[in-house]
């Protein structure tokens, strides 16, 4: 009894995984300029995820300490990574708001700072 | 026989759930609360009523009378948004000294669980729930056994909270990867002479992923910016008069955050000599089973909607 219901429920699973594309929650891997760090103004910022995006419902924004939106609102959307254009950036922190989409529909969100020196 | 057939009813509606599941479509994420994923925890569970797969889960207990296994396996789905059901099963053995081997299932433990209130702006959630302990489902060797309570079946209504640290100002700011789970609940044994008791057990945890993307990047390889240390507790305290006092371990350890699953692995301490006598140790394997079946899982079977997360 016990090892037919085990042996049901690993057929079933598998199954289902044979009709199923595996996908995953997209977390930020790594970002430049890099979470949390000083830089010389850059002339954009890069975010590589965990997994591939969906570019329509995927966002990427920077805004300044006023709360100013500051990046030039072209963000690209590739694979794995999002892309937006910066302005000359002033000295100051600015915090990156992003929202990623994975192609299974998965959204996560984050926040980080950076600082331009 | 009453066991198997409550084992037959739950598989069941195991098969269920997953045939309902697969023809819905949208996907909702799994314990996320703004920036901050709280992951399942061994002892303290978690606030989330979310899909999720424990397989398994073994926890190694040297108590003086006799050294005991138990292998847990759990599964929770998402009926409706925020609402889940979880049911789950342990296998127990025990090796008296001086005695047999005994072993078998302990009672199905039930689990309904609801997302009450939650700020994801200040990584915070309030969930309610209740675990029911149905007895009489349990191996009649382990109720037999030290485990005599297993005759009885149990309600133990739950309040769970969900807190991360991600207001702590810049001065402070390597705290913020830090979060706290909880559970605070109440056993009641009806009508019958095992005293009830409250049960309160947290997580209090440190997320090298949070620091890694949210707070900053300081340079940390696979698989260490993958890990979680973390101190859970797990207390009982029985309300009767004449009752024994707290039992419990505080479980320092570390999980490890995987693509499609999760590793735990803690040390279990009891805090005094009712507790245990020696060190035990819990290993967990979590599954994310709504990023391995993503078709199937991670989306309540009823009132799916596209405005969830």
């Amino acid at each position: 009894m016990k090892i037919n219901s085990t042996r049901s429920f690993l057929i079933i699973l598998y199954t289902l995984a044979g009709i199923s594309l595996a996908q995953a929650h997209a977390f930020l891997d790594h970002a430049s300029p890099r979470v949390g760090s000083t830089v010389a103004a850059p002339d954009h910022l890069e975010l590589w995820m965990t997994e591939d995006l969906e570019p329509a419902f995927t966002k990427v924004r920077v805004f300044d300490a006023k709360g100013q939106e500051v990046d030039k609102k072209d963000a690209k959307i590739s694979g794995a990574t999002m892309t937006v254009s910066l302005p000359k950036l002033a000295p100051g922190t600015y915090l990156v708001k992003w929202k990623a989409v994975a192609t299974d529909t998965h959204t996560t969100t984050g926040t980080f700072n950076f600082t331009v020196k | 026989m009453i066991c198997f057939q409550f084992r037959k009813i739950a598989i069941a509606a195991l098969m269920a759930a997953f045939a309902l599941g697969f023809y819905t479509t949208k996907l909702h994420a799994h314990g996320l609360e703004g920036d901050r994923f709280f992951p399942p925890t061994p002892l303290t569970d978690d606030p989330f009523a979310v899909d999720e797969l424990s397989l398994p889960e073994v926890q190694y207990n040297p108590a003086a009378a006799s050294k005991e296994t138990d292998i847990t396996a759990s599964f929770s789905k998402e009926i409706f948004p925020k609402f889940a059901l979880t049911i789950s099963d342990t296998y127990i053995n025990l090796n008296p000294k001086g005695g047999p081997a005994q072993d078998g299932f302990s009672n199905l433990g039930f689990n309904a669980k609801y997302q009450l209130w939650e700020i994801p702006d200040h990584e915070f959630i309030l969930s309610v729930g209740s675990d029911f302990n149905l007895g009489g489902t349990g191996s009649k060797s382990i109720q037999n056994s030290q485990y005599a309570y297993n005759y009885y079946t149990t309600y133990t209504p739950n309040i769970y909270v969900g807190k991360g640290f991600n207001e702590l100002p810049d001065s402070l700011k390597f705290f913020r990867p830090l979060a706290f789970t909880g559970v605070f609940g109440y056993d009641v044994y009806g009508g019958t002479p095992v005293s009830n008791a409250v049960e309160w057990s947290g997580s209090l945890q440190y997320s090298l992923p949070y620091l890694q993307s949210h707070v900053e990047d300081i340079g940390l390889p696979h698989p260490i910016s993958d890990l979680i240390p973390l101190v859970e507790f797990d207390m009982t305290t029985p309300t009767s008069r004449n009752a024994e006092p707290t039992t419990g371990t505080i479980d320092p350890g570390v999980l490890w955050e995987g693509k499609y699953c999760q590793v735990s692995l803690e040390a279990s301490i009891p805090i005094n000599s009712q507790s245990g006598p020696a060190v035990g140790g819990l290993f967990q394997v979590q599954i994310f089973i709504d990023d391995l079946f993503p078709k199937i899982f991670g989306h309540p079977i009823f009132f799916n909607n596209d405005n969830q997360k």
